[in-house]
């Protein structure tokens, strides 16, 4: 299925499969996280040492960071999926005006 | 500070622990950056239309973000690894240190004090040995324990300045003048909002950005030269440090290092002899010298740095000159005499104006002229991958050198040497400059058929090759011959059209010949010198700042916005 018309065009089925493609990279992003325990493997040893906590400080502002990312991604494939949506229901709801119209039961 | 106690218990293997997963992390990162901008590209083939541009912009600022990241946190490991190897050099020396005096009376304290035990003056003649003995392994903690520190200090600077943009700093973020670190312009925004932030940021802001994070804030283009200077000044100073402690560190390792640190090694020398240069020529500021702006600095691989001879935020002219092959922080030092040499020239044309002459060595330039290294065919300068990668950096360069300029509109020119030439000429091509003239020395082609390809007005594109220059035969020895035998030079050279040519539709410029091309002498056999053999010279190559020369005396003629006095 498409929409088109002079100001857009629209291939539901694949920009509908592309948002749920991006499901793949938050979870790949989730696995990432899951299996970072080393990135704080300097926890508890070399004490003295100011780089452990700025590396833990870095450990944790990039777990965060990936978060993050890993939430816009999440949210740009819910809002592809919104708008693949919108433009299904608005082309829906287009025709369902005109079958009215051809029906007589208005006008 | 680190302290002995620390040193003895210290454990350098969770730092390469972490390192390793920092590395896996950062290629997920790139991983999935790679595969949102391949979401972003099938998004935008099956729609069009308003909406679908602003989602496609949305994908790429996407991965934008996450190609940040990867580089950012791609950095980590390096600085993991170097400094577990630092301190686990300086542990390895105070395990030594204790191992080796374990079976005398000479004790160590858990604090690393060395002191003789009662048993040490059983016999009086060998006191003064166990003292020596003592006084040298104190020596030998302390200075471990200092490097220790040192590597520890640096290391936590490195950390702290590759925390995400978005993420606060370990130390002293709030407090009057702090800024969120989120708020500071990622590399490659665009100068004017760049400038604009700066500028609206209070003194104390400012102070504290260039106390607490140089390093963010020095390779900014669109931030004025001397807030840059400062900041950089500071940057080269602590990796100086670094450079030095990871030298010593390999150096002390001997026969033990493998063939990447031996080259590492190298890389380290060789960046350690630029910052020499920069600041034997920082601290050169007596009668008759441009005071000087540390404009660039990074020692990520062979190195960059972009010094400029004169302030160019307050310059009549400005004139940024682009080296060639071989360029790297390691080999800044002619340059800077070059850009000296190119103010002097330009004050002489007009006494009246001032000129910054910038060395911009910001790009990663061809190492070799023909690579025959198997495994790096095509890595060299007949190769344009360094000239492309260049052209976003240069021509941000230029608008914020437009941004940052006070007063009236300053005549800029950008010349490239060389390599350097086909650099500027692919920037102009593809991203066009904001200058008033181009200038090419000793070039082996800009990227195009004919100046009027360049964006500017063909009048203003500038260009001169000496008639001894072996550039102008390319890399074709029938070239040479012809030479040899009078012929033109070649007009289509490894990277475009010779711009030294009329039939470019630039301007051409005189430069002095040059050391000859060939010079025959006569040799054996035995006491018969009677067989002619060549010796071949790229001499004049480089010969285009020479003092007195013709080059030298027309290129401060054209950076002056004047048209060449000497043929």
């Amino acid at each position: 299925m498409s929409g088109d018309s002079a100001f857009f065009t629209i291939e539901y089925d694949q920009v509908g499969r592309v948002a749920g493609q991006l499901t793949e990279v938050t979870d790949a992003l989730a696995d990432a996280k899951a299996n970072a325990a080393d990135l704080q493997a300097v926890s508890g040893s070399n004490p003295g040492f100011t780089t452990v906590d700025a590396a833990l400080a870095c450990a944790q502002g990039w777990l965060d960071e990936v978060d993050r990312l890993s939430g816009r991604v999440d949210a740009a494939r819910t809002h592809v999926t919104e708008s693949v949506t919108t433009y299904q229901d608005t082309d829906a709801a287009a025709e369902g005006w005109f079958r009215t119209l051809d029906s007589g039961m208005e006008g | 500070m680190v302290t002995f106690a620390d040193l003895r218990q210290a454990q350098p293997e969770a730092y390469r622990t972490a390192a390793r997963a920092w590395t896996s992390l950062s290629e997920v990162i790139g991983t999935q950056g790679g595969a949102v901008t391949s979401r972003g590209g099938e998004l935008t083939a099956a729609w069009t239309g308003a909406a679908a541009d602003v989602a496609g912009g949305h994908f790429t600022v996407l991965a934008d973000e996450f190609g940040a990241g990867t580089e950012r946190a791609g950095r980590i490991p390096a600085v993991l690894d170097t400094h577990a190897s630092a301190v686990a050099a300086a542990k390895a020396t105070v395990d030594l240190v204790v191992a080796v005096l374990t079976p005398t009376p000479v004790r160590v304290s858990e604090s690393g004090a060395v002191s003789l035990s009662p048993a040490a003056y059983a016999v009086p003649a060998m006191v003064p040995m166990w003292q020596a003995l003592a006084t040298q392994a104190q020596t030998m903690i302390n200075t471990a324990v200092q490097q220790a520190t040192a590597a520890d200090t640096a290391a936590t600077g490195q950390l702290n300045g590759l925390l995400p943009v978005a993420a606060p700093a370990a130390g002293p973020t709030t407090g009057a003048g702090s800024v969120p670190l989120s708020q500071i312009p990622a590399h490659g925004t665009d100068p004017r909002a760049v400038n604009d932030w700066w500028t609206g940021l209070s003194d104390e802001q400012r102070t504290w950005l260039l106390e607490n994070h140089p390093e963010l804030v020095g390779n900014l283009d669109g931030i004025p030269a001397v807030d840059r200077d400062a900041a950089n000044r500071s940057v080269l100073a602590s990796e100086q440090d670094r450079l030095e402690s990871r030298r010593d560190e390999l150096q002390g390792m001997g026969d033990d290092r493998s063939d990447d640190q031996d080259d590492e090694l190298d890389n380290i020398n060789d960046q350690l002899t630029g910052i020499a240069a920069i600041n034997d020529r920082l601290a050169d500021t007596g009668p008759g010298k441009q005071q000087p702006f540390l404009l660039g600095f990074d020692t990520e691989g062979r190195g960059q740095a972009i010094v400029a001879m004169g302030n160019p935020d307050t310059a009549d002219n400005i004139v940024t000159y682009v080296p060639g092959t071989t360029t790297r922080l390691g080999s800044i030092g002619g340059d800077l005499g070059r850009a000296d040499m190119m103010v002097d020239s330009a004050r002489a044309a007009d006494p009246s104006e001032s000129t910054s002459a910038i060395v911009w060595v910001g790009y990663d330039a061809p190492q070799d002229i023909i690579n025959t290294d198997l495994g790096h065919l095509g890595d060299d300068a007949t190769s344009d991958q360094y000239a492309e990668a260049a052209r976003d950096d240069l021509d941000r360069f230029q608008d914020g050198l437009r941004v940052t300029n006070e007063g009236d509109r300053s005549h800029n020119t950008v010349l490239g040497h060389s390599y350097g030439s086909t650099v500027v000429g692919y920037t102009a091509r593809d991203n066009g400059l904001d200058v008033d003239g181009l200038i090419f020395v000793g070039s082996p082609g800009v990227g195009v058929d004919n100046a009027s390809q360049l964006g500017i007005d063909p009048g203003h594109v500038w260009s001169s090759t000496a008639s001894n220059d072996p550039i102008q035969y390319g890399y074709d020895f029938g070239d040479l011959v012809q030479a040899g035998i009078g012929l033109d030079p070649q007009v289509d050279l490894v990277h475009g059209a010779n711009p030294s040519t009329a039939g470019f539709g630039g301007q051409v410029f005189a430069s002095d010949p040059g050391d000859p091309l060939v010079r025959w002498t006569w040799e054996g056999p035995g006491p018969f010198n009677v067989v002619p053999v060549p010796h071949f010279s790229a001499n004049a190559h480089s010969q285009y700042w020479d003092p007195g020369s013709a080059s030298l005396e027309n290129m401060g003629q054209i950076i002056t916005g004047n048209r060449p006095t000497r043929n």
